[in-house]
């Protein structure tokens, strides 16, 4: 396992063999890595692709049929990550006015962010239904642990 | 002697190498734990220490890119770096050290894959210890093991070396004293495993029937920078990861 650690621009696969992943990007036909850690190839027939069922790129068989398997490359590190938009964030709720909720964005999906990103929650986006009558007091209090999800305000615009 | 000779006649430098040869390079990567990512950088005499901070929240609002993460890079001399002592406010923001973090910035921003950093900034922060010439490719080469070590999303390694000709005759890595001689000082930084160049910097021109064998050998230097920052960076990681087994 310690031999092969793979670093950023070396040449994974062809194109043609598997799918391009986390960790890696296509680039004249051919998959390179762009992080420095560890090959994986994830079975594409699998239904939920955990990491327990990440299998070794030593025993695992290329797969010769249409649907091809993805390869990524994992690093050592916990990799940093960064809310993006629509990705679901778990936030904690720092200060309170009238029309929004400023928050602190901890974890994004299951990972949790090594340093918060500011956020916040506006009026109109508390609930889905009867959005004139929401009031930010009856809805948050500082210190709340709020589930939400990051919404592209230049689309609402 | 008058005029110094900086290749003796038996084709040796005044540091004792040859005309094609590097200086001995010493990294280590993970020297700073406040940084997400930060590597040493020994060239000979060089030496430098380069940080990195981010994927993060922009500082200045109003300046984040909807699509991509933006780049930003600090370079600094230390005052004590130099046989002249400088004063510290002449250390920063003078024109030879914006020229460099310009560079190193632009290198960067084509080689990180910054789409998958929307609305975000990277920090690459480059603190001189000593210096003896080949600053440019030192702070190239030292940032491009720090990003790594952050897990940052490279296309590539970016491997920098500076070249010259002195007496009509090719010259890889210059030191500080060669530096000074006069001759052009030629910096290429490419891409080595994908095969781009990032940038060729000239200070003063290089004559045109010699520029073809400076390139080439300021390709094989990136070349061979890039074979040891590579079994250096994979070294790095071995260990690690036999440290973890033991605990």
């Amino acid at each position: 396992m310690t031999s092969n650690v793979i670093t950023p621009g070396q040449r994974l696969a062809k194109d043609s063999e598997y799918i391009s992943s986390e960790g890696t990007y296509t680039h004249k036909g051919y998959i390179y890595s762009s992080v420095l850690g560890f090959q994986h190839i994830i079975k594409k027939n699998l239904n939920k692709p955990t990491s327990e069922e990440i299998n070794n790129s030593n025993n695992s068989n290329v797969n010769n049929s249409d649907d091809r398997d993805f390869i990524v490359v994992l690093k050592e590190k916990e990799p940093s990550v960064v809310p993006e938009i629509g990705s679901i964030v778990t936030v904690q709720v720092l200060r309170i006015n009238p029309k929004l909720a400023s928050v602190a964005i901890l974890c994004v999906g299951t990972k949790a962010l090594k340093e918060t990103f500011n956020g916040i929650i506006r009026i109109q986006d508390v609930r889905a239904t009867e959005i004139d009558k929401v009031e930010i007091y009856k809805s948050f209090r500082p210190g709340d642990i709020v589930l939400a999800q990051i919404v592209n305000i230049s689309n609402i615009l | 002697m008058s005029k110094l000779s900086y290749i003796s006649p038996e084709g040796l430098r005044i540091d004792g190498r040859r005309a094609n040869e590097l200086r001995r390079i010493n990294i280590q990567m993970g020297v700073s734990n406040r940084a997400d990512g930060s590597a040493y950088y020994e060239q000979g005499n060089t030496k430098i220490i380069a940080a990195v901070y981010g994927p993060r929240e922009i500082s200045v609002s109003g300046q984040s890119i909807f699509d991509r993460a933006i780049v930003k890079c600090e370079f600094a001399t230390s005052s004590f770096s130099t046989t002249e002592r400088k004063p510290q406010q002449k250390t920063k923001g003078d024109r030879a050290t914006t020229e460099i973090s310009n560079l190193v910035k632009q290198a960067f921003e084509s080689t990180i894959q910054t789409h998958l950093y929307p609305r975000s900034q990277i920090n690459i922060y480059i603190q001189v210890l000593q210096s003896d010439g080949g600053l440019k490719a030192a702070a190239i080469n030292a940032s491009t093991l720090a990003l790594i070590d952050a897990g940052i999303s490279m296309k590539d390694f970016v491997c920098a070396v500076s070249t010259s000709c002195i007496d009509g005759v090719a010259v890889l890595d210059l030191n500080h004293i060669e530096e000074r001689s006069g001759g052009p000082d030629c910096l290429l930084s490419i891409q080595p495993q994908i095969g781009g160049v990032i940038s060729l910097n000239m200070d003063s021109k290089v004559p045109q029937d010699l520029f073809e064998s400076v390139l080439e050998l300021g390709e094989k230097g990136c070349k061979k920078i890039f074979s040891i920052l590579s079994d250096q960076v994979k070294k790095y990681s071995t260990d690690l990861i036999s440290n973890q087994l033991k605990i």
